[in-house]
């Protein structure tokens, strides 16, 4: 087992966003976590990312407790989050970008090798890597915080709604970029309101409401699911 | 015509100067989101340790200028390590307790060289350049000049060709995004807020021996750090550096033309001008989206 929530709770000061969620994510593994607004998807991420705190329950990567480290530190495990939003660093140039996410690395000749691989899975990027963030498109900017985030070598990727707000021919360039990355073995936790998209691509899937886990299991189970279907699929 | 050039030879010095302090300020407050009210005591305190280390007690003047800005710096750690790292929730608490240090520093100073007349130090280099004919710097502020553009383009250097530069940029653009990189953004701060209060502790010691040193002198150095952050885009270093250039030389002609209070008022009403004109200073860009 690669990581393992148990039972954690988080709150936003007085109001609990996350009520006793607990998943498992196998060695290159694809889980998708489904649900709607507020459920507590993103939640979900930002504390196994070390960004928000549980108050109660575990987090355990490759066998050490990580619920109370800083995700600066969580990093160096080797768990790399996408956030909502992509969040990339508008006014700095697509390669400076690229660089920042091996921060955590020292093996100059390693990176550069790493960013030639990640300019090559990303043409678009190579064209424009010395323009500045901003100047990019909503794809193209995906790309840069997903080929960011492989910059620091994890074991497990974090992709928080990667398709929010992009063109189909897009998302589905970044969905085959999912499975490319998930056969080279890094084991990938996608969060997505676009439940159909999600649950084509993992092999585990999640429901969460409220704040807590109402279906887990095979993804193409949860398809097949008539909750899942009315509620998240629209069938 | 000769009084002009003149003007605009001094004024740019005086820019130097200005871009050394304003950029420390803008760096702090894009790494930190503090407004360090207390960064004109700073250039005061890095001016001071000149006066009592070189004019009186006969240290050499580049000495002087290092342990102005190894004071200076100290300075700045501790206040962010005990002041705004606690308090970094709260972006008003920072600016509150840079308000305290301010008068702290303006009272220690006080009681070290006494709060009497105004303290001068005697030009550690003597002579003038000559150019054109007519044209006259003293070599104190050649020599001035010299190291400001020297510390800038270093500045420039460190901020767009290092990990820690790209690293520092990336938690002033995003913090939250930058921890997700593995970036301490603790430990960048105290690079940030290092970076910035040397620049104001080597300012301090550069200008020295071209001003009047008393304990309350930061308060000019405070709004002429104001004045042209403001003027060049909040949160933009570039900015800052044109906009420190290009009213230092409207401050020097005005003082000359006019007299150094006209001059201020003036500064104030450009400012007041830029931002109704152009809210987001001359290198500035929207922050929201």
């Amino acid at each position: 087992m690669l990581l393992q929530v148990d039972d954690i709770h988080v709150h936003y000061g007085q109001v609990a966003a996350v009520k006793g969620i607990s998943l498992e994510v196998d060695e290159a593994d694809f889980v998708a976590l489904i649900g709607s607004n507020g459920a507590g998807k993103s939640t979900t991420l930002r504390t196994i990312s070390g960004l928000e705190h549980p108050s109660a329950g575990s987090i355990v990567f490759d066998g050490v407790a990580i619920d109370r480290m800083s995700a600066d530190r969580i990093v160096r495990l080797g768990i790399a989050h996408v956030p909502e939003g992509r969040r990339v660093f508008k006014d700095l140039t697509v390669s400076e970008n690229l660089r920042l996410g091996a921060f955590t690395r020292s093996d100059q000749q390693e990176i550069e090798d790493d960013l030639e691989k990640i300019l090559t899975r990303f043409p678009r990027l190579r064209e424009r890597k010395d323009q500045m963030a901003r100047t990019m498109s909503g794809g193209e900017q995906q790309m840069v915080a997903i080929g960011r985030a492989l910059m620091s070598k994890p074991r497990m990727l974090l992709l928080d709604e990667p398709s929010l707000g992009l063109a189909p021919l897009i998302v589905q360039e970044i969905a085959r970029i999912l499975i490319e990355i998930n056969h080279s073995g890094v084991a990938v936790v996608l969060v997505e309101q676009n439940a159909e998209l999600a649950l084509e691509l993992a092999r585990h899937g999640y429901v969460l409401e409220t704040g807590n886990i109402a279906l887990e299991g095979e993804a193409s189970g949860l398809m097949d699911n008539d909750h899942v279907r009315r509620a998240y699929l629209g069938i | 015509m000769e009084l002009f050039l003149q003007s605009i030879a001094n004024g740019l010095v005086q820019g130097g100067f200005f871009a050394l302090f304003a950029v420390g300020l803008v760096l702090i407050f894009g790494v930190m989101g503090v407004v360090n009210f207390a960064h004109g005591e700073l250039v005061m305190v890095g001016a001071f340790t000149i006066w009592l280390l070189h004019a009186q007690y006969g240290l050499g003047y580049i000495p002087a200028i290092a342990v102005a800005i190894v004071l200076v710096t100290v300075i700045g750690l501790v206040m962010e390590r005990l002041l705004f790292r606690p308090t970094r929730a709260d972006p008003l608490a920072g600016l509150i307790c840079s308000i305290g240090i301010l008068f702290i520093l303006q009272v220690i100073a006080a009681l070290i060289g006494g709060d009497g007349p105004s303290k001068q130090v005697p030009p550690p280099y003597q002579g003038t350049l000559v150019m054109f004919e007519s044209l006259r710097i003293p070599y104190q502020r050649v020599f001035s000049l010299a190291i400001s553009v020297a510390a800038l383009v270093s500045l420039w250097f460190f901020l767009t060709r290092t990990r820690y530069g790209w690293a520092l940029r990336a938690v002033a653009l995003d913090r939250e995004a930058a921890e997700l990189q593995g970036i301490n953004t603790n430990r960048i701060s105290m690079v940030a807020i290092g970076v910035g209060t040397a620049l104001a502790g080597l300012a301090g010691g550069l200008i020295a021996p071209l001003t009047n040193i008393n304990p309350h002198m930061g308060h000019n150095v405070i709004v002429t750090a104001f004045i042209v952050t403001i003027v060049g885009g909040v949160g933009s270093l570039s900015g800052a550096v044109l906009a420190a250039i290009l009213y230092a030389v409207f401050h020097t002609l005005i003082t000359v033309y006019f007299g150094a209070t006209i001059a201020t008022i003036s500064g104030l009403v450009l400012m007041v001008v830029v931002l109704i004109v152009k809210p987001t200073g001359l290198m500035g860009v929207r922050v929201s989206e």
